[in-house]
């Protein structure tokens, strides 16, 4: 009953009654409960994943001492290697490269000698239990340049005959030695002759 | 006697209207044979099918390595991860109408459709990330319900099959696709050095014949790799190393089962009466 001011009468607010419906009626979500939820396994390895745990793994096993993993940090394009097998034969060259991974057991080093003037590689897997020893022959003192030398094959920066290089080299190394220590032994008997003619001097 | 054989005889009489006849005494009426094996039934063909006797694992693909023997020699070798690989459900015959084992892998608690929430519940697992089914050959393989498939259970040196998606190569061409040798370099060719050449015949057929090979999608499709060697198991640490390649990228989710190729022969050997020693 809404009244209207123009007709006189007083205005009237309507009162809300709640209706028959609304009192009846109860409330509920239309969502059902969720059911349990199982909780997961515990984590394998810690959560560590695979790859790196696997290799760190098999990299003890091929290599328990952490002797090759250290020339795998060390080693570089240019060196002089010689490797020996478990049947004791073995191949000498120089490194021409390195195919690295990170913790990956299929590192592997390319090394390029000249046999009889023909260019000869060989790709020695640095993990494999066939290898009984790396043994580092030679170290340059200037390097070339790029960590994979591929581009010597084949011009005057290839490998020469490279056992022979090592003899000459330490030939030479030798030889120097030996001259140093002429030189030093020289220069000392002429000082101590110096003395002694001094201290004559000074006894006269 | 006399009487005897006119009785034997009017027995044997059959009439017909205006007709006497007698039935001859080598007449078979009929025969009992067996009853006859329907090959097209669910039974048959399950028999047909060289099914697995239990159900193979779930893995994720996770990259390749480098593997060396004990003698020294160099694999290639896929390493797969076995993460919390659980069986969920069983299909049997009664209600499906075969056997079959759906198993889970990969714990993911978040987003999971109520629907789904509930199987696991049955099951009594953590909801899982994929869902996949293998079906088997009888009742015998169903592995009961929550129990997790560990990494070894399959044995070292044993040969398994691992099934994947492939890596989806796009719209390749003909060339990448088939295998095709393309056209000539030079002699004339112009802009057409990678393509197919003839489709067919000219007024006949009159048409290009359906399945002829030509340029389109490639890739993404279900592989199966038949027997890659195990090399290495890890139950507690959940990894599998496959001898050789397997379908699909890294991450890729797969199958591996029981190499089927072998299961189905020995089972062929033993159908045959093959002494196996």
């Amino acid at each position: 009953m809404l009244g209207i001011i123009s007709t006189g009468r007083l205005l009237v607010r309507p009162r809300i009654v709640p209706t028959i419906q609304s009192i009846t009626r109860s409330f509920k979500t239309l969502r059902t409960e969720l059911p349990t939820v199982y909780n997961p396994l515990p984590k394998k390895r810690n959560g560590a994943p695979v790859l790196p745990f696997l290799q760190s793994q098999l990299l003890d096993k091929y290599d328990p001492s952490g002797k090759r993993r250290e020339l795998q940090n060390t080693l570089r394009a240019g060196d002089i290697i010689k490797v020996t097998y478990l049947d004791r034969t073995d191949v000498v060259g120089r490194i021409i490269a390195i195919k690295r991974g990170n913790f990956n057991v299929g590192t592997n080093i390319l090394i390029r000698n000249k046999i009889n003037k023909v260019g000869c590689e060989v790709r020695v897997p640095l993990y494999s239990p066939k290898l009984r020893n790396v043994e580092v022959l030679h170290k340059p003192k200037t390097y070339l340049p790029r960590g994979k030398q591929y581009y010597i094959r084949n011009t005057r920066l290839d490998v020469d005959d490279v056992e022979a290089f090592v003899k000459r080299h330490e030939v030479k190394v030798t030889k120097a030695l030996k001259r140093r220590a002429d030189v030093k032994a020289e220069k000392k008997a002429s000082r101590a002759a110096k003395r002694a003619a001094l201290e004559a001097k000074k006894e006269n | 006697m006399n009487i005897s054989r006119k009785t034997n005889l009017c027995s044997n009489l059959v009439f017909h209207r205006g007709v006497a006849q007698i039935t001859s005494v080598h007449a078979i009426p009929s025969v009992r044979t067996s009853v006859p094996t329907i090959q097209h039934s669910l039974e048959q063909s399950n028999l047909r099918k060289a099914l697995l006797q239990r159900p193979g694992l779930l893995g994720i693909k996770r990259g390749m390595i480098t593997w060396f023997t004990k003698t020294g020699e160099q694999y290639a070798a896929t390493v797969i991860e076995i993460d919390n690989c659980e069986v969920i459900q069983h299909k049997t015959k009664e209600t499906d109408g075969y056997y079959s084992v759906m198993v889970g892998q990969i714990d993911k608690l978040k987003n999971i459709k109520p629907r789904d929430l509930t199987k696991f519940r049955e099951a009594g697992v953590s909801p899982k990330a994929h869902v996949s089914e293998f079906r088997i050959r009888d009742e015998s393989g169903l592995i009961p319900l929550g129990v997790e498939l560990k990494a070894d259970y399959f044995a070292v040196g044993q040969k398994v099959d691992v099934k994947a998606v492939t890596k989806g190569k796009g719209f390749a061409g003909v060339m990448k696709r088939h295998g095709f040798k393309g056209l000539n370099a030079s002699h004339g060719v112009s802009v057409a050095h990678r393509s197919a050449g003839g489709m067919g015949g000219n007024q006949n057929p009159g048409r290009v014949l359906p399945l002829k090979k030509m340029a389109g999608r490639m890739g993404g499709k279900n592989c199966t790799v038949f027997n890659n060697e195990v090399l290495h198991v890890d139950g507690e640490a959940g990894i599998i190393i496959v001898k050789g390649q397997i379908p699909g990228p890294n991450k890729a989710y797969v199958k591996l089962l029981d190499a089927k190729k072998i299961y189905a022969k020995s089972i062929n050997d033993i159908n045959n009466g093959v002494q196996i020693y």
